[in-house]
């Protein structure tokens, strides 16, 4: 069982406070979705979550150990993994080089410099592996730059899995996404949480309410409310200043 | 499967341990680098039938600065990291044999040691200055980005070359004559220019293949995925800083080797070497060449060689054709010389 928390998070951008206090909590077995308007700081979040950003005050907490002085590629080898909002996938590697690259960064280091990285079979048959469970299993061999906007938010996620990690911070997985596209991916994710933390940022509020365990939603960088799907959905806070008629309660 | 790279991913044959040979898609570019590497085995034995002798010296300066060039291309064309400071380490290793065949010559001593014109001990020693300058000069350069990481090379080299205009003992900025050492590499005596081209073209030959095995181990895999996307390698789990410094270590070791071969080459020291101006010949050679591609800092070496002493043999303003040369190469072949031979097909796995 473990935990990703934090307390106490604050950040501002020069005068703009884009984090408030912010508490929150995800723990392996359940989804936790953060929502709320464009610019309420959830990827602001998320990056000091991940180590990307560094907290003007507060502290992260994975299974009870201070982690907010770890780097992000710390945090990464601790158990914590993201996804991009904006696609950030390598460009001019494969499909497959791409989760390869993933992989290959959980070994102890990569100061190996003669025998040839494509002979790794076992790396490749894992990262194939990675590639079939977000369904991309066919286009291993495609250049990065040549996926559709689906394909590359697919490979996000093969790529974010490959560190194995306990703690998965998905910002926007679908965004962009055809809907039987989404919905496969919807389901890839609730089927992950059954041993993974995973933190959702998602505008889909069909997809939010169908998978979510816990619902927080955030409002210029403070939760304004927290709590399963019914919960929020009755929130009339929660109503007035976002859900609006999004979703019918 | 059938695809080409799942085939390299299971070699059945043996001898395939190393994956330079492969079947993938960069067999192109092998094929290639091999070519012209045989074009360069031959090309001294050619121009003396010609009777053209006095253009080995010539193929030996394509090749040291090749080499030079083509570690250079490492760090800009797969790292990402464009460094108009590379002359820093030609000068480097070209004072740190220079000044040990000096002192050897001299009868003096250096900082205690005794100088030496042995190429086996001054060369392997100017690789080691090399690195170590590089992973000083890359370990602050590379805490800055983009334009001011270019900035911080070329300030280094700066310093660099004033540091050896400066060194009176050697000349000062008018650099001194080493006429009287050896060539001796080992037990072979390279005084003449046909051995020495063969002597360089081997080491140019031993550094094509480690580095275009570095390039397709995993650790050239990190360095190609720096310059792609340098904050996704972070959130991969990477520590960036430490890949690409070593990377421009290495560089470093070998743009040193290659200023210490230059000076056994030349027999003369001079701040020279050093000049920025070099690191902007350098750039351009990789650039004609063709960038990420190793083979190409020979291939452009070759062709600024090439150029310069076909337009001095036709006029005094030999600079102005050069620069038309080199322009008519740019505009042609925009992905440089090995890029339009390639047809943008992959110089890696
Ligand atoms: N590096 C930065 N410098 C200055 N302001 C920033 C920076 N990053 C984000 N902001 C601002 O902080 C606010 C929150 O941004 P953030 O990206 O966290 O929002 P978000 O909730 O993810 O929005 P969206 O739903 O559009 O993705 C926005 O007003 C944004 O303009
Ligand atoms: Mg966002």
């Amino acid at each position: 069982m473990t935990e990703l928390s934090c307390q106490g998070l604050q950040k501002a951008f020069g005068g703009l406070v884009v984090t408030d206090d912010l508490a929150l909590s995800v723990a392996s077995g359940e989804i936790h979705a953060l929502i709320g308007p464009n610019g309420a700081g959830k990827t602001t979040a998320l990056a000091q979550l991940s180590g990307e950003l560094r907290p003007d005050a507060g502290t992260v907490w994975l299974d009870g150990a201070d982690i907010t002085d770890l780097s992000l590629p710390q945090r990464v080898h601790a158990g914590v993994a993201r996804s991009y909002q904006i696609s950030s996938v390598f460009r001019d590697f494969t499909a497959r080089e791409n989760v390869e690259l993933a992989l290959q960064a959980m070994d102890r280091h990569s100061f190996r410099f003669f025998r040839p990285a494509a002979r790794n079979a076992k790396r490749i048959e894992r990262a194939e592996a990675l590639l079939d469970q977000v369904g991309l299993g066919e286009e291993a061999t495609v250049s990065a730059q040549r996926l559709s906007h689906g394909q590359t938010r697919q490979l996000e996620i093969a790529m974010a899995m490959a560190s194995d990690p306990q703690v998965l911070l998905l910002d926007e997985p679908m965004a962009g996404m055809a809907p039987d596209e989404a919905t496969r991916l919807a389901e890839l994710i609730r089927s992950l949480a059954e041993a993974v933390a995973v933190l959702l940022v998602e505008h889909d509020m069909d997809v939010v309410f169908s998978v979510a365990d816990r619902i927080s939603v955030l409002h210029q960088g403070s939760l304004i409310a927290s709590g399963d799907p019914d919960q929020i959905r009755a929130d009339p806070d929660v109503h007035r200043l976002y859900l609006r008629d999004d979703v019918e309660s | 499967m059938s695809d080409p790279q799942t085939a390299t991913a299971s070699p059945t044959r043996t001898g395939l341990r190393f994956g330079l040979w492969a079947r993938g898609p960069s067999r192109w570019h092998v094929a290639l680098t091999v070519v012209f590497l045989a074009l360069l085995s031959v090309a001294p034995l050619w121009v003396e039938a010609s009777g053209r002798g006095y253009l080995v010296t010539v193929l030996t300066r394509v090749v040291i600065f090749g080499l030079a060039a083509m570690s250079l291309d490492f760090v800009m064309g797969y790292g990402g990291m464009v460094s108009l400071g590379h002359a820093t380490f030609l000068g480097a290793g070209a004072y740190t044999a220079g000044a040990l065949t000096y002192h050897s010559l001299d009868g003096s001593r250096l900082l205690g040691i005794p100088g030496t014109d042995q190429a086996l001990v001054t060369w392997p020693l100017a690789t080691v200055v090399g690195a170590l300058l590089g992973l000083v000069i890359g370990g602050l350069s590379l805490r800055t980005k983009g334009v001011y990481f270019i900035m911080a090379t070329l300030a280094f080299n700066q310093m660099i070359y004033f540091l050896f205009n400066a060194l009176e003992i050697y000349g000062g900025d008018d650099g001194v004559g080493l006429f009287a050492a050896r060539r001796a590499i080992g037990p072979i005596d390279a005084s003449d220019d046909m051995v020495f081209y063969y002597v360089c073209f081997a080491v140019l030959v031993v550094f094509t293949v480690i580095l275009n095995l570095v390039v397709r181990a995993p650790f050239g895999r990190v360095v190609r995925g720096c310059r792609s996307n340098m904050a996704r390698m972070a959130a991969l789990g990477y520590q960036t800083y430490r890949y690409r410094l070593a990377a421009f270590a290495l560089s470093a070791a070998i743009t040193s080797l290659a200023g210490a071969m230059a000076v056994t080459e030349s027999q003369f020291l001079s701040p020279s070497f050093a000049e920025w101006t070099e690191s902007g010949e350098l750039l351009i050679m990789v650039i004609v060449g063709g960038l990420g591609s190793l083979i190409g800092g020979v291939i452009g070496a070759g062709a600024l060689f090439l150029l310069e002493e076909l337009s001095i043999d036709i006029t005094d303003n030999w600079q102005f054709f050069v620069g038309i040369g080199l322009l008519a190469i740019v505009l042609g072949a925009p992905r440089g010389l090995t890029g339009t031979l390639l047809g943008g097909r992959r110089s890696h796995d």
